[in-house]
C-alpha cells in the first residue's frame, strides 16, 4: 500500500505528485510486481481531490510501463515494473546528482574539486555506517 | 472532442454604464470540475445568474449541454442543478417537507440518492429547516439539488460561510458527484486553495473579463507556480496596467 503525500498548494501539478511518488515506491521496493493499486475512485476520495486527476496520474505511469489494467479487476503494477526498477533508480539518482553539480559549477568549483569532495563523502559516510 | 458542458459566447451584463460582465468567452469540458475564480465583485455571480436565466444579459449567450440558457430554459431546468450563493429555501418547513414541496417541480426524482446526501451530511429530516445552522442549510441546498440526477451542477461560492471541516465536507460531496460519469461541476470561490483542491479546469474572472481558462495541471505547468501566485500574478498585472 503506497502512503501518498500531496500538496494541492505545491506548483507542482497533483498527477505530476502522484506519479512521482509510485514511481519512488517502485524504485525502493514499497510496490511490487503484481501489487494492486487503489482504485480511482478510492485514491479521489482519500484524499479529496479530483478523479480526473488520479486518472491523468495513473495513464502516465501505464504509459510508462510501470502499472496495467486488468480487464475488470483494477489497476496493477506490471510486471515488467521490476525490471524498470533499475532505471528508476538510475533516473531519481541522476537528477540528484544533476542538482548537487549544478550547485557545484554556480560556485565554480572545477571537476576535480567536485570529485575529490565527492570521494571524501563517499569515505566519510562509509565510516560513518561501519561505526 | 464531445461538446463541452458550458459555452459562453461574449457574454455581456451592463447595470447602467457599469459592465457587471464584459465580452466573457469560455468553454467548460464535460466530466470534470471547474473552478470559477474571481474576487470579490469580479462579476461571478452575474455571470452565474445568465447561465441559469435569472438575469437577461445585455449581449452574447451561453450554451449549456448544448442548450441555449435562455431559449431551452424548460429543458436545461430537469438537467441542470443549482445551488445560489444564499440558497432561498422555505424555512418553515421541515427538511423532509422541503425535500418532498421540491420534488414536484420536477419529473424524475432520485429520493434514495437525496436521502443517502442528507444522511451523510448528518441532516435530521424532522428539523425546521430554520433551525438548521448555516452550514447545514447549504449542504441542504445541495442535496435538494441534485435530487433530479443533473448532468451539469452549477454552485455560486457554495462553501462560503461554512466551517473548514464542513466544507471539507462539501468537496467530498462535489468529488462523488464528479465520480458519476460524464458530470460536471462548475463552482465559483475567491477561495484559491478549495478550488486547487478539486478542480481541474480553471476560469479566472476578473472586472467582467477573462483572464484565463485552462487546465489546472497545464497552468502549474508552465507557470511553474501554485494556483495563489498565478491568481494574485493575473490579478496583479490587471491592476498595473489600470494604473
Amino acid at each position: 500500500m503506497v502512503q501518498l503525500k500531496l500538496d494541492p498548494a505545491s506548483p507542482i501539478p497533483m498527477y505530476l505528485q502522484i506519479a512521482e511518488q509510485v514511481r519512488r515506491a517502485v524504485a525502493s521496493g514499497g510496490l511490487q510486481a503484481d501489487d494492486e493499486m487503489p482504485s480511482v475512485r478510492a485514491l479521489a476520495s482519500r484524499h479529496l481531490i479530483n478523479p480526473n486527476t488520479v486518472a491523468r496520474a495513473y495513464l502516465e505511469l501505464e504509459r510508462e510501463g510501470l502499472l496495467t489494467k486488468r480487464r475488470g479487476a483494477g489497476t496493477y503494477v506490471a510486471h515488467e515494473a521490476e525490471e524498470l526498477r533499475d532505471a528508476q533508480r538510475t533516473r531519481i539518482v541522476t537528477g540528484l546528482i544533476d542538482k548537487t553539480l549544478d550547485t557545484a559549477r554556480q560556485f565554480g568549483w572545477t571537476p576535480g574539486q567536485i570529485r575529490k569532495a565527492v570521494e571524501e563523502r563517499l569515505n566519510q559516510t562509509k565510516m560513518e555506517s561501519q561505526r | 472532442m464531445s461538446q463541452p458542458a458550458i459555452a459562453v459566447e461574449g457574454l455581456s451584463k451592463r447595470f447602467g454604464k457599469r459592465a457587471a460582465v464584459d465580452g466573457l468567452s469560455f468553454e467548460v469540458p464535460t466530466g470534470g470540475v471547474c473552478g470559477f475564480l474571481g474576487r470579490n465583485g469580479a462579476g461571478k455571480t452575474t455571470a452565474i445568474r445568465m447561465l441559469m436565466n435569472l438575469t437577461d444579459p445585455s449581449a452574447g449567450r451561453a450554451l449549456l449541454l448544448g442548450l441555449d440558457a435562455r431559449r431551452d430554459h424548460a429543458e436545461l431546468m430537469a438537467r441542470v442543478g443549482y445551488v445560489a450563493e444564499v440558497p432561498i429555501l422555505y424555512d418553515w418547513m421541515t427538511v423532509r417537507e422541503l425535500a418532498r414541496f421540491t420534488s414536484q417541480f420536477y419529473a424524475r426524482w432520485n429520493t434514495a440518492a437525496v436521502d443517502a446526501l442528507l444522511g451523510r451530511f448528518g441532516i435530521d429530516t424532522r428539523q425546521k429547516v430554520r433551525h438548521l445552522s448555516r452550514g447545514t442549510q447549504a449542504q441542504l441546498a445541495l442535496a435538494l439539488a441534485m435530487g433530479h440526477d443533473p448532468e451539469l451542477l452549477i454552485l455560486d461560492e457554495p462553501a462560503t460561510g461554512l466551517d473548514v471541516l464542513v466544507r471539507r465536507d462539501f468537496l467530498e460531496s462535489i468529488i462523488q458527484i464528479v465520480q458519476q460519469e460524464g458530470r460536471t461541476v462548475l463552482f465559483s470561490s475567491h477561495l484559491v486553495h478549495e478550488v486547487e483542491r478539486v478542480a481541474d479546469q480553471i476560469v479566472v474572472i476578473e472586472e467582467g473579463r477573462l483572464l484565463t481558462s485552462a487546465s489546472l495541471d497545464d497552468l502549474k505547468q508552465q507557470a511553474g507556480q501554485s494556483l495563489e501566485e498565478i491568481f494574485v500574478g493575473l490579478v496583479g498585472r490587471r491592476e498595473e496596467v489600470r494604473q
